[in-house]
């Protein structure tokens, strides 16, 4: 049984670093970015460019939980769906 | 919210009361349910079986019930209006599933749906934009927040019903997963949270009495919905949103990984190729169609097959293990 769970357990494990991770670097890094020039179009740049660095950040979140899905699917599940 | 030692000592009776109540009234109405669903010829196949035994369903009225009581009472000698809002959520979401036990609505009509249960929480204004995050404090989102808060009552509610799949794994999960939260709610102050948050965690382990392996009653959607939204609003007005997503990671993974392979909103009923075979002697295994959707309950049984109660007892393991990484969180929380 614990053999069963270990590595679920580590996928559960990273993602919960994942989070902690992405919220550091979100709020930490991204939301305290100063505005790139003086006046509203500074505003508006720096603000676009801070939801676009979260959304990519989002999307490598994604492509890394994809890829340890895979990663377990590709040693576990597929030697018993190729029997 | 309540400071001095006879305001916590009062807030702790009528807590303890209105888990009697709550705990109480969950179980009578689920005996009472079983009967008359049973009667009524509403019962649906147990497919995970030997025998393939027919289960009474929803169970949810008597969740929602329990759920509604316990929370009125604390209301009631609380006046917060925060605990309107959470019960204002739980009827909007338990309507919703209810028309979904009646109806079964698609996979996207029914989330669409649960955004009116997360207007209570809004209109009231039940929340704090300042979202809790570990190591750092609080960071004020005071427009992305009510965005974000209308999504999580659905998203919610939907992660936690796709772990509705086997005897007594929702009922268990949302026990289980309420003891960080509790915690946190404490840690934090939010003692009147902390004690709504109580009502929940008992009126979940009085429906696992019914619901836990050989399953008498099953919660249905608006069984899983309402403790979905319930745990979603608890966790947005205390204030430990970080917290209660840590604790669903199980149920987020496998809403995740069914999503990624299916790649769009569907109901389960209606997947063609299903994640698990069962066989005739009720051994749960892995399905070797390539095309079949990824779930926790195949991951589980991946590696050899296993019965029911040994998978449920597997998730609520995975939903312990999550239990004290919410813990962790919350301590990471309240030390800045």
């Amino acid at each position: 049984m614990a053999s069963t769970l270990r590595p679920l357990m580590m996928i559960l494990f990273a993602t919960w670093l994942l989070i902690l991770g992405g919220s550091v670097i979100v709020f930490k890094l991204i939301v305290p970015i100063p505005d790139l020039y003086e006046g509203r179009i500074g505003l508006i740049v720096t603000a676009i460019l801070k939801a676009g660095a979260s959304v990519a950040l989002v999307l490598v979140w994604v492509w890394i939980m994809v890829n340890l899905r895979n990663l377990y699917v590709k040693r576990i599940l597929k030697p018993v769906s190729s029997d | 919210m309540s400071s001095s030692p006879f305001d916590s000592q009062f807030l702790v009776l009528v807590a303890g009361f209105a888990v009697l109540l709550s705990a109480g009234a969950t179980y009578v109405a689920s005996s009472l349910l079983i009967g008359l669903l049973g009667k009524k010829g509403r019962v649906v196949m147990d497919y995970h079986k030997k025998g393939k035994p027919m289960v009474p369903k929803p169970g949810g009225p008597a969740i929602i019930l329990g759920l509604v009581v316990g929370e009125a009472v604390l209301y009631l000698f609380t006046q917060q209006a925060s605990l309107l809002a959470l019960m204002a959520t739980l009827i909007i979401a338990g309507v919703i599933g209810l028309l979904d036990d009646v109806v079964t609505l698609s996979g996207a009509v029914k989330p669409a749906l649960l955004l009116f249960a997360s207007l209570p929480i809004l209109l009231l204004g039940a929340y704090d934009f300042h979202l809790a995050l570990p190591f750092f404090g609080a960071v004020r989102l005071s427009i992305i927040y009510p965005i974000l808060l209308l999504l999580a009552i659905p998203v919610t509610s939907n992660t936690v019903n796709t772990i509705d799949v086997l005897n007594g794994v929702v009922s268990g999960f949302m026990l289980i997963a309420s003891i960080p939260l509790i915690f946190a709610l404490l840690l934090f102050g939010n003692y009147v949270v902390a004690a709504a948050a109580t009502v929940f965690a008992a009126t979940a382990a009085a429906f696992y009495l019914v619901h836990r392996y050989p399953s008498k009653i099953f919660p249905g959607d608006s069984g899983s919905l309402t403790l979905g939204a319930g745990y979603g609003a608890l966790a947005i007005i205390g204030r430990a949103e970080m917290v209660g997503v840590v604790a669903l990671l199980p149920a987020i993974l496998n809403s995740f990984f069914f999503l990624s392979t299916v790649k769009r909103l569907v109901e389960h009923r209606k997947v063609k190729e299903r994640p698990i075979v069962v066989s005739e002697d009720g051994l749960l295994t892995a399905s070797r169609k390539p095309e079949a959707p990824i779930s926790l309950v195949r991951l589980i049984v991946a590696r050899s097959p296993m019965f029911e109660h040994q998978v449920a007892g597997e998730i609520l393991r995975l939903a312990a293990f999550s239990a004290i990484l919410a813990a962790l969180t919350a301590l990471t929380v309240r030390g800045f």
